[in-house]
């Protein structure tokens, strides 16, 4: 079974604890490398030095 | 996810001051018939291109994680999450949940910042805050989403032990679970 991408809503206990305990303020963000809609990577390290980064996560359900 | 519109004006504000806007795409918080779980990168791609469409985000580019949440994991595994970084690259905002006001004032607290470097104003030391904040119930948008993604996503929702945090007491009575 794959638990990160669970079939059903409620198999998987929300992460709260993880969530206060990752990433805390005052730390260095983690690295990321995403995919953008035009196939093209995004990593937080494209920006450092030049923007400020506002991330928002979500899901079309 | 949360609202569109509240965030693409907050981009309108911010983004021409030197901030980058995101959406991250993550795994199907309430997968359903219409938008099951993924089974790979691909799926997850094309849900992302369907969210655009449906939510008619034009400006703030999607950027989707791998089929694993490599990134999600990093940064809690919340569905809603928010997260502001510097251009240092440091954390300087976290929120479990999308809330528009809070955002713009801490997009304008980092342009307060870029005006204290640039006029070379010291600072004393870095503090931090905390706060709490209040979800309102918003049946209308829980039901538009739940509806999106299948009558699945609906039932699993009300069948969900132990955690039924944003359903309705008459909810909770229908689906006989009371915790």
């Amino acid at each position: 079974m794959d638990f990160y991408n669970y079939e059903t809503y409620g198999q998987c206990e929300i992460g709260a604890p993880d969530f206060r305990s990752t990433a805390k303020v005052g730390m260095r963000a983690p690295n990321f490398t995403l995919t953008g809609l035009d196939g093209k990577p995004v990593s937080l390290t494209d920006f450092l030095g030049k923007k400020h980064i506002l991330l928002e996560f979500g899901s079309i359900t | 996810m949360g609202e569109v519109p509240p965030l693409t004006k907050l981009y309108g504000k911010y983004e021409p001051k030197g901030f980058a806007f995101f959406i991250v795409y993550v795994r199907e918080a309430h997968p359903g018939e219409n938008y099951p779980h993924h089974k790979s990168f691909e799926q997850k791609l094309e849900h992302a291109e369907k969210l655009r469409k449906l939510e008619d985000i034009n400006k703030i580019p999607i950027v989707i994680d791998d089929i694993n949440g490599t990134a999600h994991n990093a940064y809690g595994l919340l569905p809603n999450m928010v997260y502001l970084i510097d251009k240092e690259g440091m954390v300087v905002y976290k929120s479990d949940w999308s809330d528009a006001e809070e955002m713009d004032g801490m997009c304008a607290t980092l342009l307060r910042l870029d005006e204290m470097k640039a006029r070379q104003i010291p600072i004393i030391r870095q503090g931090t805050s905390e706060r709490l904040h209040w979800i309102p119930m918003d049946p209308a948008m829980r039901e538009r989403i739940y509806r999106r993604s299948g009558q699945k996503a609906i039932q699993d929702y009300l069948n969900a032990k132990g955690h039924l945090p944003y359903a309705t007491d008459s909810e909770r009575e229908k689906s006989g679970n009371s915790t």
